[in-house]
């Protein structure tokens, strides 16, 4: 032992901070769940306050609007998957076909950019553009059609969501399939020029079978990671009262009723359970995404 | 003979047809793809128009394709607000902290969990791991801030993001691909793990410490979230948070009765100003980072 420790001691050393780290602000949050199954009195403490068994959950369970935000998150989800998922591969095909390599650089270039501003900063700029006196409403009114109030109404605000996300992302999400397309053999191309086959038929039957395997891998981490998306900065800073109908989900609603409201064990309650559901489908998800990889990509 | 021809004429043509469709959906896909960069960068354009325009120009249209007159005035009142030029600094602060010590500690535990024949080397790996999967949420995480007494504190913008799983598998697949000869003989001339991890294994690792760097650096610029839950003083808030309480709150702190009634009017045109400020900055490391994230995202990849 005390010649393992004079050789890896100093190893040890060097894990020290990235393990109290984790142990501090990863696991022993984790302990602050036993809230969820206690009356949280914050004069009290997580140990001092009572033990009230499963009662937060009945409560919860009993609220029409946890329902509401459930509903919210899944459908939110479903639409991100829908939109989300495939127009990045669709994108990453069509850049793929341009010929003239300062083109493609230039519009990849610009369509990376959104990425990186910050929600808050999107946000800002689609008040500025949806306002009652922003450039939308009037171009509607130049059209001669009725003004929108974008922000405050619930048909509108999902397809907001969608779009918004769409023009800050879908860019960005085709790194991956482009490199993807470029470790395609070239031998595959010619061999199906040879036989006749046009640009389109080369994309259908050599380019999106390739980049098969990375898509279906992809595809079934997202489904696994729907209820954890994200979508938190997104919906955050775009929502307001009038639209939690339609925009409020359970990350948000956590966020209000736990910090806003100081209902530290009911929004605990609900944190634990939409960990409970993320933890299950990110597990099998990546049980799954194992299995075919190992059928599929090696 | 004569169907030989035939057959030839009709291949000619079918080429032909095929050239013609070819470069029409070329043409197609040059003009959508100019399109979509239209579309991506109009909306800041539009802002940059609007931050640009005197005030009296602003109200009268909200279409203009370029600035017709040009005044500063609204970049004057952003970079003359304590509150603003106050959050840059912290943000730069902040930022150069993090990257540091997220850089530091990240690559020291990546490079002894390279070593395969460390002791308990998987157990703590699977400690690392563990945490992807679950959390304590986000009641549990603030409780615990609370009674650590970070509240109010910018250490808490550093030290419990310190170290992100993602960012320590990236680091330890990069230091594994290092050649392992330049460590060995290192190792026979006596130099120990910390010795030969600050001399032979940091220096090599520039790609993955830039990589990994602007992704820390980027987040942090843009973090808004920690000082929103934990910074309940307005005096150290960093940049994202100013802006979101301007853009978002729509804080109207141009209203304040001790500023002048023209200022007020400048609300709109300050508003489009304060959006370009948080832009410009991560336009100038815009080259970089196109660069190396790209990279760090197919490590990433490869890696999950």
């Amino acid at each position: 032992m005390s010649v393992a420790m004079r050789k890896y001691g100093m190893l040890y050393v060097m894990l020290l901070p990235a393990i109290v780290t984790i142990f501090v602000f990863s696991y022993v949050p984790m302990y602050g769940i036993v809230i969820a199954f206690k009356e949280f009195w914050i004069t009290k403490g997580i140990m001092g306050s009572p033990w009230v068994g499963l009662a937060n959950f009945e409560t919860v369970f009993g609220l029409k609007k946890f329902w509401q935000v459930m509903r919210n998150t899944v459908e939110i989800s479903m639409l991100r998957l829908l939109f989300g998922f495939p127009a990045p591969i669709i994108l990453a095909l069509l850049l793929n076909e341009v010929r003239q390599a300062l083109f493609k650089r230039t519009i990849q270039t610009i369509v990376y950019l959104p990425h990186f501003i910050s929600w808050v900063t999107i946000s800002g700029i689609l008040f500025v553009l949806l306002s009652n006196d922003g450039l939308v409403n009037n171009l509607l009114h130049a059209f001669g059609s009725a003004k929108i109030q974008f922000l405050s109404n619930n048909e509108m605000f999902r397809p907001l969501l969608i779009l918004s996300a769409l023009w800050k992302e879908v860019g960005w999400g085709t790194i991956i399939f482009l490199a993807a397309i470029a470790g395609v053999s070239p031998e595959l191309y010619e061999a199906a020029r040879v036989d006749g086959a046009n640009r389109f038929k080369q994309m259908l039957h050599i380019t999106l079978p390739s980049i098969a395997p990375v898509t279906t891998m992809l595809l079934i981490l997202s489904v696994g990671s729907l209820m954890s998306g994200g979508g938190f900065d997104q919906v955050f800073n775009l929502y307001n009262p009038m639209v939690y109908e339609s925009g409020d989900i359970i990350d948000t609603y956590i966020f209000r009723i736990g910090l806003t409201e100081g209902r530290y064990s009911m929004a605990t309650t609900v944190g634990l359970f939409l960990n409970l559901i993320n933890l299950i489908m990110l597990v099998t998800a990546n049980k799954i995404a194992q299995k075919t990889s190992g059928n599929n990509i090696y | 003979m004569n169907n030989f021809v035939r057959a030839g004429r009709t291949a000619q043509a079918r080429v032909r047809t095929a050239n013609v469709g070819a470069s029409a959906f070329d043409a197609a896909n040059a003009i959508f793809l100019i399109v979509l960069a239209i579309v991506t960068l109009y909306p800041l354009w539009y802002v940059m128009v609007g931050s640009l325009l005197p005030y009296d120009e602003a109200i009268r249209s909200s279409f203009n394709l370029y600035p017709k007159k040009v005044t500063l005035d609204a970049y004057r009142f952003v970079f003359g607000s304590k509150f603003i030029m106050n959050g840059f600094l912290i943000a730069i602060v902040v930022t150069i902290g993090a990257v540091v010590y997220q850089l530091l500690i990240t690559s020291a535990a990546a490079y002894s969990l390279t070593k395969r024949d460390l002791p308990l080397r998987n157990a703590i790996f699977l400690f690392f791991i563990l945490t992807m999967f679950a959390s304590g949420g986000l009641i549990p995480t603030y409780l615990l801030i609370k009674s650590l007494n970070l509240m109010n504190n910018l250490l808490v913008m550093i030290i419990p993001s310190g170290i992100s799983v993602f960012n320590l598998i990236v680091m330890k697949t990069f230091i594994q691909s290092l050649p392992k000869e330049l460590e060995e003989s290192a190792l026979i001339d006596g130099a120990g793990y910390a010795k030969i991890w600050l001399r032979v294994i940091l220096p090599l690792s520039g790609p993955v410490l830039a990589t990994v760097g602007l992704f820390v650096a980027v987040g942090q610029w843009n973090n808004w979230m920690t000082p929103m839950m934990y910074l309940q003083d307005k005096s150290l808030w960093p940049l994202a948070m100013v802006l979101r309480d301007i853009l978002v709150e729509d804080n109207k702190f141009l209203l304040n009765a001790t500023v002048q009634v023209e200022r007020m009017t400048l609300d709109k045109t300050i508003k489009n100003a304060v959006i370009i400020v948080s832009i410009v900055p991560i336009m100038l490391v815009y080259p970089f980072i196109q660069k190396h994230f790209a990279k760090g995202v197919m490590i990433g990849a490869i890696k999950s």
